[in-house]
């Protein structure tokens, strides 16, 4: 499948466009995902987002990003994985009012530092909080579809297991041989035969979960401000190269 | 600094990529990936990289090692002003765009 | 900026307009309090806090935190307003009038600018006489506590009477000086001088 990436030096004008909801997936109680249809949509790099603008009728607007959760290699679609924050004012239209055929406005893809493709090697560490795990979800999905075999090791902290964020895929994905292996750790409440982690990420766990992938391991740290502090300064001390971690600080309450 | 005095003390902290699509607009190509020396400390570090304090009257971005600002940004209704005394440079790979 | 495009059913969180003999032009209230920053919250231990009148004035005067809550404090009830839109009103606070803290220095009769300047490098400017006459006061309690770090604690500059950028959190003093000098946001686009009755937003509002 042939996919020709834009270069991200080409001057392009960043423009607004009108895209049409074709479908809405509930992935967790408060976390559903949007594919939506883009009349100028190009290929994007996983990790990238699209910025979203809502209008009222007074003319006031507001805008978020969000991060693309599926790969490059779906044309004329992106998902974007939302999670409905109770303060949210973007967030909570989009659950709230939102359904299929509605229209929304966004303008994208943005970003080139927290990017990955393919091309540029591995081995893969990435590490989510929360949603956080939305752009790496879509690097995931790059691998898969460009069928590449670069090992990845997830470690994904959520607060409960009903609040993991496409769970069955990564199940799926994991138990393939694929040479991606995802490592869970729930911080706030565990089911009865919970075999995985369960305490927020420390050095201690980085240290089992990173140092297997050697030290020339690219990582990507994904969450609230918090976490991605303690886990960029945890990777440091273990001897990894700072210009080798790449951060995506969602802020307190989990969005950009 | 123990763990909870930075949640505090930067929770409201982003990074570059939260002002990437301002940029864009600014500049109409990416610029997350440009490469910037701290005029400060001397840290060179992707623009994506830098602390990025969104929740103003404008846009602060500070070097991670150091805490200076290397950028500040306003947008007023027909304006967007750009203060990168901060940066020493700041520096950004050419292309063949053939 | 606006576009014709209109999201169905969206209407924008709740802003309440206000009377308008307590609201000024284009502002809504809030029932929250906003936290807006440039930079990581500063921490000054309250023994290293001081607060100093510096510049044209004949001897600089500088109180040490104890010696600060030894000045004669009153409650303040007052309505702030953002220039993001947001407004409060019936906010209510203890702190030192500006004129009590210029009772103790000579200010140079040339001298019409004050510079607040603040932990983490903010600064902002506005004439003397803006803060005088009981038009300002350096607040640190808020709601009956001590006011909060995100908020400007250990004490801020409050100047209900223009943009709440001007109300300097983590303010350490002020510096008198003789000509204008445009501070941290007046620099960079926003208005000089911060009227919000007059909507001075930005420059050359």
């Amino acid at each position: 499948m042939e996919t020709e990436l834009i270069k991200e030096v080409v001057p392009r004008i960043l423009e607004w466009q009108i895209s049409t909801v074709v479908k809405v997936r509930q992935e967790t109680e408060r976390v559903k995902t949007y594919t939506l249809a883009l009349p100028k949509w190009i290929p994007h790099r996983a990790g990238q987002h699209y910025d979203v603008r809502l209008t009222a009728p007074d003319g006031y607007q507001t805008q978020r990003s969000y991060s693309i959760a599926s790969s490059p290699e779906k044309k004329g679609e992106i998902d974007l994985t939302v999670e409905r924050l109770e303060e949210g004012e973007v967030s909570t239209y989009l659950h709230d009012v939102l359904i299929v055929g509605d229209q929304v406005e966004l303008r994208g893809p943005i970003g080139g530092y927290f990017v990955w493709e393919a091309s540029m090697g591995g081995p893969l560490l990435l590490v989510a909080g929360g949603s956080g795990i939305v752009p790496l979800m879509a690097m995931i999905r790059h691998r898969i579809m460009v069928d590449s075999k670069i090992p990845i090791r997830l470690l994904y902290s959520s607060r409960t297991y009903e609040d993991i964020i496409y769970r069955e895929e990564l199940e799926q994905l994991s138990n393939d041989s694929s040479g991606l292996e995802v490592f869970h750790t729930l911080t706030r409440l565990q089911p009865q035969s919970w075999a995985g982690y369960q305490r927020r990420i420390d050095l201690k766990m980085l240290e089992e979960v990173a140092l297997p992938l050697g030290n020339e391991l690219k990582a990507y740290i994904c969450g609230p401000t918090a976490l991605v502090e303690d886990v960029a300064n945890g990777l440091v001390a273990l001897g990894i190269p700072a210009s080798q971690i790449r951060t995506e600080r969602f802020g307190p309450t989990g969005v950009p | 600094m123990e763990s909870s005095q930075i949640e505090e003390s930067t929770s409201l902290m982003l990074d570059g990529n939260a002002l990437a699509g301002l940029f864009h607009e600014l500049f109409d190509v990416e610029m997350t990936i440009a490469l910037l020396e701290c005029a400060s400390c001397g840290r060179i570090g992707e623009l994506g990289s830098l602390w990025a304090f969104a929740e103003s009257p404008g846009y602060v971005l500070r070097c991670p090692g150091c805490q200076n600002i290397v950028m500040r940004m306003t947008v007023t209704p027909d304006q967007i002003y750009l203060d990168a005394r901060g940066a020493a440079y700041l520096r950004i790979p050419k292309r063949n765009l053939t | 900026m606006s576009s014709a495009f209109l999201s169905r059913g969206f209407l924008g969180k709740h802003r309440q307009d206000g009377p308008p003999d307590r609201v000024p032009p284009g502002q809504y209230i809030t029932h929250d309090f906003p936290v807006l920053s440039a930079g990581p919250t500063p921490r000054t231990p309250l023994e290293r806090w001081s607060f100093e009148i510096n510049g044209l004035v004949r001897q600089p005067v500088r109180w040490s935190w104890a010696d600060f809550l030894r000045l004669p404090s009153r409650h303040y009830t007052v309505d702030i307003h953002c220039v993001t839109k947001w407004s409060k009103l019936d906010t209510q606070w203890e702190g030192v009038s500006v004129d009590t803290l210029l009772e103790s220095v000579e200010v140079d009769p040339n001298a019409h600018f004050v510079i607040a300047f603040c932990d983490g490098g903010y600064t902002t400017n506005m004439p003397l006489k803006e803060i005088v006459e009981g038009n300002a006061f350096v607040g640190y309690q808020y709601n009956d506590a001590p006011l909060a770090p995100e908020h400007g604690g250990p004490a801020r500059l409050v100047v209900p009477a223009l943009y709440f950028w001007k109300s300097a959190k983590w303010v350490r003093g002020l510096t008198v000086i003789e000509k204008d000098k445009s501070g941290f946001w007046e620099s960079l686009g926003y208005n000089n001088h911060g009227d919000p009755w007059k909507e001075e937003r930005y420059h050359g509002d």
